[in-house]
């Protein structure tokens, strides 16, 4: 089965600002023990966090992050008659940021990509037959570089098809 | 066919996310700018000769110019630790020792002040869109109590905590080591090749100091990176700068120096049991410089926090109430902030020790514990 959703998260380096993302992938029945399912989600995942035009002080302009991610993550729905899940998944990633700044003396651009290894939790309820809503949160770790680590949290939406 | 929707969503994702769609970029506006330091430190009038920095250099490690004669202003201004001392608050008459291992005398305990580094002091007042308009107007001190580092080079001789003691009275001492230095033929034949006499005086030995002084100059890679060296720091530093910017710290640390040189209240805790350092007389201190500041901690006018890390906390804690520059202090990316500040910093000054000053007593003071061995 074929599956889509969204989430918005928030980078915990807060640099930049909130992230929104578009998943999309299959969702895959593995077996089922006792009344509890077991699920794969094979899934690619783009992320930017940037300001989205928000004028406020506390989001700096100048500075971006992209995030994209192919992960699997086996989900398992323990009560048969509920819609309660969880998940936990790992893949790879890619990081891209690039900061912007004008100083009068000079023009400072720069952008970094780095290829990392996310960790990701996820709890969440079917709120419809085909609609889900979690709670998730993601820890990437980077193969070189500092920072070693960024972690984010976010809300998802999904959609089975 | 229930593939295809999956399939088209994740290129849309990929297609978004690199795009480049939203670049922002930050303007920083010329009252706030950061800057390279200047290609030249500033005129002082007739060029120093080499002869008169120098002698400056020799008084500069000469502990004949305090009272005890055990301390001199590298003892509290050392090369090791980027010409600061890397303690608190600084340990002047009686202290053995250098840097964190220093051990206070019997008497005078600590001065109440950290040692600011005098690297780089030649471009004291230099702000973002200001300048003083003479090297006789800079400020100096973390009161700034006196304009000039002429004026500035004999106050440390004067005050008992850090060359004085007790031997001698404030009116007394400067007279005293006039009348020492005039006793010593090689500190006679240095004046009078520096300034053409051999008279010493209050002045010319101020002038010798504050022109070797003007020598310490440490040019960083952040200088290198204004220049045009794009490699010159990182991507985490270049991304530091940005946050430290959007952060806020540049209303007050700005221009070559990283200093407004302006007086601030910032409610930096007191030194525990003593009692609280009134400043300018209402609370006020000098925005310092952060040249070299990943070498010079500890950090604040008593250099009470250790770390940059707790200055940032500090920051992001503080009460916005006490200085109307406070309140656009946004404080985020302590870690991008730090790298950035490291690229203020660079070892590349002059960092020698003479052999021995014509005084004969040890270069820089009591700095020998008698443990090293």
């Amino acid at each position: 089965m074929a599956a889509v959703g969204g989430a918005v998260g928030f980078m915990n380096l807060e640099l930049f600002g909130p992230g929104l993302s578009v998943r999309a992938g299959v969702d895959l029945a593995l077996f089922r023990w006792a009344s509890t399912r077991h699920r794969l989600l094979v899934t690619g995942e783009g992320t930017r966090f940037s300001r989205w035009g928000v004028e406020a002080d506390f989001l700096f302009r100048g500075v971006q992050a992209d995030v994209l991610a192919a992960r699997a993550d086996w989900r398992v729905y323990p009560f048969r008659s509920l819609g309660l899940h969880a998940s936990a998944g790992t893949g790879l990633l890619v990081t891209r940021d690039r900061v912007s700044l004008e100083l009068p003396e000079r023009l400072v651009t720069s952008s970094d990509t780095r290829a990392g290894i996310p960790f990701e939790l996820d709890l969440g309820w079917t709120i419809a037959d085909r609609f889900d809503i979690s709670g998730r949160y993601t820890h990437g770790v980077y193969l070189s570089g500092k920072p070693r680590a960024f972690g984010f949290v976010g809300i998802a939406l999904g959609v089975r098809l | 066919m229930r593939r295809s929707p999956s399939l088209l969503l994740a290129f849309a994702a990929i297609v978004f996310g690199w795009s480049g769609c939203g670049d922002e970029t930050l303007v920083v506006s010329p009252e706030h700018a950061v800057g390279a330091l200047p290609a030249s430190v500033p005129d002082v009038g007739p060029r120093p000769n080499p002869a008169e920095v120098e002698l400056g250099r020799m008084l500069f490690w000469d502990p004949i110019l305090s009272g005890d004669r055990d301390v001199a202003c590298a003892t509290c201004h050392h090369p090791r630790h980027a010409y600061a001392d890397g303690v608190d608050r600084s340990i002047g008459v009686g202290g053995i020792g250098l840097g964190p291992g220093r051990k206070p005398g019997p008497i005078v305990r600590r001065t109440p002040r950290n040692s600011m580094t005098i690297l780089n002091v030649a471009w004291n007042g230099f702000a973002a869109t200001s300048a003083v308009s003479s090297p006789a107007d800079a400020p100096m001190f973390w009161d700034n109590r006196v304009s000039s580092l002429e004026l500035q080079a004999l106050e440390p001789v004067e005050n008992r905590e850090e060359m004085r003691g007790d031997a001698f009275s404030e009116e007394e001492i400067i007279p005293e080591v006039l009348s020492r230095l005039s006793a010593i033929p090689a500190y006679v034949a240095q004046f009078g090749a520096a300034f053409g006499s051999a008279a010493i005086t209050r002045e010319t030995l101020a002038r010798a100091i504050a022109s070797f002084e003007r020598t310490l100059v440490s040019r960083s890679s952040f200088d290198a990176y204004m220049a045009g060296d794009d490699d010159a720091i990182s991507h985490a530093a270049k991304r530091g700068l940005l946050a430290f910017v959007g952060s806020g710290c540049n209303r007050c640390h700005a221009g070559p120096m990283f200093s407004d040189f302006e007086l601030h209240r910032l409610g930096v805790p007191d030194v525990q049991g003593e009692a609280p350092d009134p400043g300018d007389g209402e609370g006020r201190f000098r925005t310092p410089s952060l040249r070299n500041v990943t070498r010079t901690g500890p950090f604040m006018h008593n250099g009470q926090m250790r770390t940059l890390r707790e200055v940032l906390d500090f920051y992001a804690e503080i009460d916005t109430s006490l200085d109307p520059d406070l309140a656009e202090i946004v404080p985020i990316g302590f870690d991008d902030i730090i790298a950035f500040l490291d690229t203020l910093s660079d070892g590349n000054f002059d960092a020698s020790v003479p052999a021995n000053v014509p005084s004969g007593l040890p270069p820089g003071g009591r700095l020998a514990t008698g443990l090293e061995n």
